[in-house]
């Protein structure tokens, strides 16, 4: 798709306005998640740079190397992009250098699943394929308004989202992530809502008064064998019920399209729980 | 007990049973999820065969975590009162000297290598101890010159000594691809994998420490008036060297080995001993043990019940007690 309306300005999750003066044909994505946002939307021809960890679409797997969560300046710099993408989070460390380098910085920090939205249509203003990111980020509202509309159906299950199961304490997102919004929009209650932001170590006493009925974690099946030794996990509901589930942290933990793939999975694992 | 040593120190000895009861009652009620104390003796007195969540919570978790944490206390003390004996070093403490730096490599060295289920568990220990040993013998072999230890460079040796060691550890995780973050957590100190297999293995650590130290009261006692005067009192003071050496590092490679790098502890809790119950270290031996148990208990206590119903490394909250602590002994001694 041609770009269409260059010069334009966007306003990035910061607050920040951004000019670009025609469409960038040199990006460089710090994250893997706008990184495959970038493919998704069409725009991963004018991509140019990318981090280690990026390995989806195949394709940016090619594309040249400027670090992996540690950003290297830089090789940023050598690469001479006219738009680079960063996380205010996953990169925040290294945004001071960026900007006094004065290279075109557009920051995203999405938190919600709505905010994922917001980051797509974001990036298909900056780079010209605002249509196809529109009727993405489309799907996104869409199922937020399915979910909101589904009448309550009895009992929510409890859910946990852990990261690992060995040592303890066990790491479990809290509030303002979106697997926290994905829980919720899929019928089901982030136990471990209370207990604060982002991931963070729960400690096993408050697991166990938690009580899910539900586990996702992104450890795989074949190591989940401390679940079913531990003398106390061992108690819980979602151990003794066997409703823990190995996900691919794909599509739970970076903010692109496939997250749509992770809630139809919740949503599946939910309603098998409620049916009991 | 001798009359003299109890008529001087009565209050404290009387006022101690006290304490350890209050801790060991804090400790079963208070954490993520309060319970009030008459509920907990209830659960007690049933024994551990109810499935109630708050049986398990008691039963399982804290039960185990209160003694592990009591156990690593007695570890660190014991291994504190004799380093700090052995160097005639107020600041000494398996912490400050890197020696647990080196059980923390060798631990993570072994368990890297998957020695977890080696030698019935005691695998990771053993390779705990040796790198403990390799650090001390290091500090003593920098800090030292023409026999006579010298304090100022004795402690950044054993600055330096940590963090190489400590450094080691870092990039041997990163190489191995292993999460460091949560790693690190458990490096930082936690009681929150406590489970009875392992207080087993602690526990022939523990009673060691305690009756190695008991049994080399009477040596440290003399070495305070110097090596030549416990020469002359009769003491082997290289056999007692040597063997003061490898009991710290047993005691500290057994600590860092189930519960990760926690700071301090050893090098606070002599200093209260003293305070409380003498200097002797036919008293010592004991005091600091008992002490040692109950700081240890309180510190776990709060990590796991101030950002409720997240955790905290237990490391944080002795390094929160003991810095500040260091600070003042430092200045005590005209260092700083």
């Amino acid at each position: 798709m041609p770009p269409t309306a260059f010069p334009r300005r966007v306003t990035d999750f910061r607050g920040k306005v951004l000019t670009l003066k025609s469409a960038p044909r040199r990006i460089v994505s710090l994250t893997p998640g706008t990184t495959e946002v970038l493919f998704a939307i069409g725009a991963g021809k004018q991509v140019v740079g990318v981090t280690g960890y990026c390995d989806y679409p195949p394709e940016a797997k090619q594309l040249p190397k400027i670090g992996d969560m540690r950003v290297n300046v830089e090789a940023v710099v050598a690469l001479r992009p006219d738009l680079v993408v960063a996380d205010g989070v996953l990169n925040r460390r290294f945004l001071p250098a960026l900007e006094r380098l004065k290279l075109p910085l557009l920051v995203v920090a999405p938190k919600t699943w709505l905010d994922v939205a917001r980051l797509i249509r974001l990036l298909g203003e900056a780079t010209g394929h605002e249509k196809q990111a529109a009727s993405l980020a489309q799907r996104f509202y869409q199922a937020h308004h399915e979910a909101r509309s589904r009448p309550a159906s009895g009992q929510k299950p409890g859910v946990l989202f852990a990261l690992n199961v060995e040592p303890l304490p066990m790491w479990v997102a809290g509030r303002e992530l979106f697997v926290d919004d994905m829980i919720r929009l899929a019928g089901g209650r982030n136990v471990a809502a209370d207990g604060g932001v982002n991931y963070y170590p729960l400690s096993a006493e408050a697991l166990l008064a938690r009580n899910p009925d539900v586990i996702i974690t992104t450890v795989p099946e074949d190591r989940l064998s401390p679940l079913y030794e531990h003398p106390v996990l061992k108690r819980l509901k979602a151990v003794q019920n066997r409703r823990v589930y190995s996900v691919d942290s794909n599509l739970f933990v970076r903010p692109t399209p496939r997250l749509l793939k992770g809630l139809e999975l919740l949503q599946r694992i939910i309603v098998k729980a409620q049916r009991g | 007990m001798p009359t003299v040593w109890f008529k001087r120190y009565r209050v404290f000895a009387i006022l101690l049973p006290v304490l350890v009861v209050a801790t060991v009652a804090a400790a079963l009620c208070m954490g993520s999820e309060p319970i009030a104390p008459q509920q907990v003796w209830r659960i007690l007195r049933e024994g551990g065969s109810s499935g109630d969540s708050f049986s398990v919570i008691v039963w399982q978790l804290r039960l185990p975590r209160m003694t592990m944490a009591a156990m690593v206390g007695v570890l660190l003390s014991v291994a504190g009162v004799i380093l700090q004996g052995l160097l005639r070093n107020d600041l000494a403490d398996p912490y400050t000297i890197g020696v647990s730096s080196g059980a923390a490599m060798g631990a993570s060295a072994a368990v890297l290598a998957g020695w977890e289920a080696k030698w019935h568990g005691f695998g990771v220990p053993v390779a705990a101890f040796v790198c403990a040993m390799i650090a001390i013998v290091l500090v003593l072999m920098v800090a030292r010159r023409e026999g006579v230890l010298r304090v100022s460079v004795f402690l950044l040796a054993g600055i330096v000594v940590g963090s190489f060691m400590w450094s080691v550890v870092t990039l041997m995780l990163t190489l191995a691809g292993a999460d460091v973050g949560r790693v690190l957590f458990w490096l930082m100190g936690s009681f929150a994998d406590a489970e009875w297999v392992r207080i087993r293995l602690l526990l022939p650590f523990a009673v060691l420490g305690i009756l190695g130290l008991r049994a080399m009261a009477y040596g440290l006692n003399a070495f305070a008036l110097g090596e030549e005067s416990a020469a002359h009192l009769g003491v082997e003071v290289e056999r007692l060297k040597r063997g003061a050496i490898v009991l710290a590092a047993l005691c500290t490679a057994a600590a860092v080995s189930v519960s990760g790098i926690i700071g301090f502890v050893g090098l606070v809790v002599p200093h209260i001993a003293r305070r409380l119950f003498g200097s002797d270290h036919r008293q010592l031996f004991w005091s600091a043990a008992v002490l040692g148990a109950v700081l240890m208990v309180w510190a776990d206590t709060l990590a796991r019940s101030i950002a409720r119903p997240a955790e905290i490394p237990v490391g944080v909250i002795t390094a929160l007690i003991g810095a500040p602590f260091f600070i003042t002994l430092l200045r005590r001694e005209r260092l700083v």
